[in-house]
């Protein structure tokens, strides 16, 4: 079968095969696995003494155990760090960058053409003299460009 | 010019164009239905097996030119090689399964409709075959006309201004682009051809401000942040089809031309502009999933959540880097798919409740649990989760961007995270929790709409686990474009 590899390489241009791979020591596996069996007998007999048969509730409300009750404040944290803020980011540039600014420009654009439009087309008004008077006027300023102005 | 159709890219060419001819003149609505569906699956069933040969022995299978403009050196010449295969593949599959799930009766004067959108599919595949700058134009501007003219006539109600808009901002790009085409035709031996294109004498400064005119009109396409703020109006007020063929194919357009059109042609120009797109696609990304998170309306969330991804496909273009490329172009496939089968989950919605407005939606998971399934599965392939599609595009991207510096990486990460927010906050928002009002009497999906969903969600976990063929179909064809740029 010429496929039979496809499936542990499908991903090969993405991931690089893996190089060697670390083997940790027979005694410190066993010494590791010793520990952590220490650890849960040890809180297995501490929760059977302490929740035991005359386990109370007690009141939980005050000091470390509240702190604790509430999971360290971390969800309120994150609210009041990074989920508010970058909720007002989110609408103010939504309402303000976006819409004002970014496409304020692109409408800009457009209108900057009409109003041109709007008023260079005042001078189309028809009026033989006034058409005559522009004329001079420019033959004038082309003059003085001519005559005084060398770059 | 007379066809002979032996070969792929002239019936990809014809196909939609004969389609959209028949359905003009279509009497009845199941009749110009059929006869897109019909077309638009025969080009389907031309790009699937032409997937069969794509060894370049078969050359004269994947190649055709024919003289247009004599005078002027500019033919209709198309190609299909491994990056244009991609485009056309998902052209091909959104456009029948587009068709099969729009409703009987939604639209009014459907053979205009359906025959717009088969000149679209045309203009799409012509825009992504081109191998002549002048043709490349000429469809670039095919594919425009019929949706502004979709959008204008079946949108929404402000579709007037929106598709105005559309329609100026990218007309005044490619005409930017224009310019450009004419003076780099003026620097050739004077063809339009793209090999003569990407030879043509230019110095380092042409190249700067080439660089300026072909970006504008492709970012303006794209969109790229700052040139965005026609897409979400355009994308709200367009018809849902159109929509879907806009964001899940045409800002492809743009995509596909900075790589085939502007990195490869203006090497230079791109080295010396690539720190610039690296900001703005890095910007774009953050503030557009930052804005997304605060919409309302699921169209305008989907279309911010757009922008973001197309921010980091061009960020994974600017890299020129292979790995990161390759990833784009598997990217750009996926990201069409996950988006098509975002905007029919919203249709599906819309269709039912008269509203895309999350605060009035809820609870439809209860009334709708497959569809509540197939939008968990589209809502995650959203996010880039391992085993689905965009998870093998956004690891390509990100160990590319990553080569290239850490800390673009990191910036541009942020907004994979907020991704997450937004679209699980979407999820929640609208299919979980009590049923709301407007919610009252919701359908689950039919079983044409059950289809249209299994193929994506086929095509979401085959790319996501098997994307093998895919990477190895694009490879050549990136390799082509990035060694353009290694060395200089």
């Amino acid at each position: 079968m010429e496929d039979a590899h496809r499936l542990s390489n499908f991903l090969q241009p993405v991931i690089a095969p893996p190089s060697e791979v670390h083997h940790l020591e027979h005694s410190v596996e066993w010494m590791l696995l010793g520990a952590v069996l220490t650890l849960v007998l040890v809180a297995i007999l501490l929760a059977a003494r302490r929740y035991g048969k005359n386990f109370k509730v007690e009141n939980t409300e005050t000091g470390l155990s509240k702190l604790l009750a509430n999971k360290w404040y971390v969800d309120e944290l994150y609210d009041a760090i990074v989920v508010r803020p970058l909720d007002a980011l989110g609408a103010f540039l939504g309402r303000v960058i976006d819409n004002r600014v970014v496409d304020g420009v692109v409408n800009g654009v457009g209108k900057a053409v009409q109003f041109g439009g709007r008023q260079l087309r005042l001078l189309q008004s028809g009026q033989v003299g006034s058409y005559v008077l522009l004329m001079v006027a420019s033959l004038i300023a082309f003059l003085i460009l001519q005559l005084f102005w060398k770059p | 010019m007379y066809a002979a159709f032996d070969n792929f890219p002239a019936l990809l060419i014809w196909l939609p164009l004969v389609g959209a001819l028949l359905s003009f003149f279509m009497r009845s609505e199941t009749a110009a239905k059929n006869v897109a569906v019909l077309f638009s699956l025969l080009a389907l069933g031309v790009v699937g097996s032409s997937l069969l040969y794509v060894d370049s022995k078969y050359q004269a299978l994947n190649q055709v030119s024919y003289v247009w403009l004599p005078g002027l050196e500019s033919s209709f010449a198309f190609i299909l090689d491994g990056l244009t295969r991609t485009l056309c593949l998902l052209t091909a599959v959104s456009f029948p399964l587009i068709f099969l799930f729009i409703p009987v009766g939604k639209y009014k004067q459907p053979h205009v409709f359906y025959g717009l959108m088969m000149l679209t599919q045309c203009g799409l595949m012509g825009v992504f075959m081109a191998t002549d700058a002048l043709v490349f134009y000429l469809f670039w501007e095919l594919a425009l006309i019929p949706v502004y003219f979709l959008s204008s006539i079946w949108g929404g109600e402000k579709r007037i201004r929106a598709t105005f808009k559309f329609f100026i901002y990218t007309f005044v790009g490619s005409l930017f682009m224009l310019i450009g085409i004419i003076y780099i035709y003026l620097k050739t031996s004077g063809s339009f051809n793209l090999i003569n294109f990407y030879n043509a004498a230019l110095t380092h400064q042409e190249e700067g401000w080439l660089f300026a005119l072909f970006f504008l009109a492709f970012a303006i396409k794209m969109p790229l942040f700052p040139f965005h703020t026609w897409q979400p109006d355009a994308y709200e007020q367009s018809p849902t089809p159109v929509t879907m063929v806009l964001s899940g194919i045409m800002v492809k357009m743009g995509l596909f031309g900075l790589m085939r059109w502007l990195i490869a042609m203006l090497p230079h120009g791109a080295k010396a502009h690539q720190t610039m797109v690296v900001v703005l696609a890095v910007i774009g990304m953050i503030y557009a999933s930052l804005i997304a998170m605060r919409q309302d309306n699921i169209k305008r969330l989907i279309a911010y959540s757009s922008i973001a991804h197309i921010g980091l496909m061009a960020l994974g273009i600017f890299t020129f880097q292979q790995v990161a490329v390759t990833g784009v172009v598997i990217q750009m496939f996926t990201h069409g798919v996950n988006v098509v089968a975002l905007w029919m989950v919203a249709d599906l919605i819309e269709r039912q409740t008269g509203t895309l407005s999350m605060s009035a939606l809820g609870g439809i998971a209860k009334k709708a649990p497959n569809l509540a399934i197939f939008m968990l599965v589209f809502a995650f392939a959203n996010i880039a989760l391992p085993l689905t599609n965009a998870f093998v595009g956004e690891f390509m991207i990100f160990s590319g961007v990553y080569a290239m510096s850490p800390w673009w990486a990191a910036a541009a990460g942020i907004s994979i995270i907020l991704s997450a927010v937004y679209t699980l906050n979407m999820v929640k928002n609208v299919f979980y929790g009590e049923a709301a009002a407007a919610v009252q009497g919701f359908m689950d999906i039919r079983p044409l709409q059950s289809f249209v969903f299994v193929v994506l969600t086929v095509l979401i976990f085959f790319v996501g686990v098997y994307p093998g063929p895919f990477l190895s179909m694009i490879a050549e064809t990136v390799s082509l474009i990035v060694n353009k740029l290694t060395g200089i």
